[in-house]
């Protein structure tokens, strides 16, 4: 446990003197201003830029508009950035060749992955948090939010996308040990999840399901017992895809 | 002018720390770029360009990809 603690502390230092931390920080709290701007200002642009004369009925924005750029700006901006920041996260120690000092050491192999893994876990959590708070500190200034459901659970599915995604880059990173092997990896997952989704039964446990489905989520369509098949299934895909990193990487030549 | 004065001063909540971070995230990678001219591929004009015109994905790529060690080996 104090090696694990003492390692998960190195991990730390380390993505705060890699500027991760400062880069997450600027770039959620950024993402997460433009969600309601973006609502609230595309109606007058769009008045603006109309030809003298157009008619164009376009009505108030909404609290809803606000959180539809939310999860529309979320899953696709700040996934790509998260997994861009995190995608060197073993390759770079591999290549170097730092690990090997600290595995004769002693340093169990498990532990790695694990603190590694918990490690972007945090800060997935921070990003997300940080996004939504101020999204929704925003939302609820200029709008009413009283008929949105489910606002929070919608959140959680967009969460339980990123862990899975963040896994399947962390499997990649090790596997090729190269920084773009893991976005490769994880490019290949989403396409492959994209091409499943175009068959109608898939929507029982395809994981992107829970990125789709936000909007439904939130208009009151769907009910969060409609996605326990997707959720779940997310949720255990991403602790096996932990699992399999591990015991691939406790049998890989350094 | 009186109405987009107007119109401006309601967007300004949004537009004051919206401004605050994208120019003080391009600024201090742009510091950084120039105080550290190791990098592990690119020079210093690419990475400048990249850092002050791309929003915020300029700096990321910088800081993941591009930023050399601190000890001076460009690998």
């Amino acid at each position: 446990m104090n090696q694990w603690l003492g390692f998960l502390k190195k991990e730390w230092f380390e993505s705060v003197k890699t500027y991760k931390l400062l880069l997450v920080l600027v770039i959620f709290s950024i993402l997460g201003i433009l969600n309601p701007f973006t609502a609230k200002i595309s109606p007058v642009l769009f008045e603006q830029f109309m030809p003298e004369g157009a008619l164009v009925n376009l009505p108030e924005p909404t609290a809803l508009d606000s959180w539809l750029q939310f999860y529309k700006n979320v899953p696709q901006m700040g996934l790509i950035v998260f997994i861009l920041l995190f995608s060197t996260l073993m390759s770079k120690e591999l290549e170097k060749g730092t690990l090997v000092i600290l595995l004769t050491k002693g340093l169990r192999r498990s532990t790695v992955i694990t603190t590694k893994f918990f490690m972007a876990l945090c800060y997935w959590t921070l990003a997300i948090t940080l996004s939504f708070t101020i999204t929704y500190a925003y939302t609820a200034y200029y709008w009413d939010q009283s008929q949105l459901q489910h606002l929070l659970f919608a959140a959680s599915c967009l969460y339980v996308f990123g862990i899975l995604l963040l896994a399947v880059t962390l499997w990649g990173n090790t596997l090729f040990a190269t920084p773009y092997g893991g976005t490769l990896v994880t490019l290949l997952v989403v396409i492959t999840l994209f091409i499943a989704a175009i068959f109608p039964t898939s929507a029982n446990w395809n994981p992107l399901e829970l990125l789709t489905a936000t909007t439904q989520l939130l208009t009151g369509e769907l009910t969060p017992l409609d996605l326990w098949g997707p959720y779940t299934i997310t949720l255990f895909a991403a602790i096996l895809v932990v699992l399999l990193t591990m015991s691939h990487f406790k049998r890989k030549l350094l | 002018m009186n109405n987009d004065m107007a119109l401006f001063m309601e967007y300004l909540p949004f537009l004051i720390p919206l401004i605050i971070l994208q120019l003080g995230l391009a600024i201090f990678s742009a510091i950084h770029v120039i105080r550290h001219p190791h990098y592990r591929f690119g020079n210093q004009v690419m990475w400048l360009l990249i850092v002050l015109l791309i929003q915020f994905i300029g700096p990321l790529i910088y800081f993941v990809f591009g930023r050399g060690d601190h000890n001076g080996r460009t690998n």
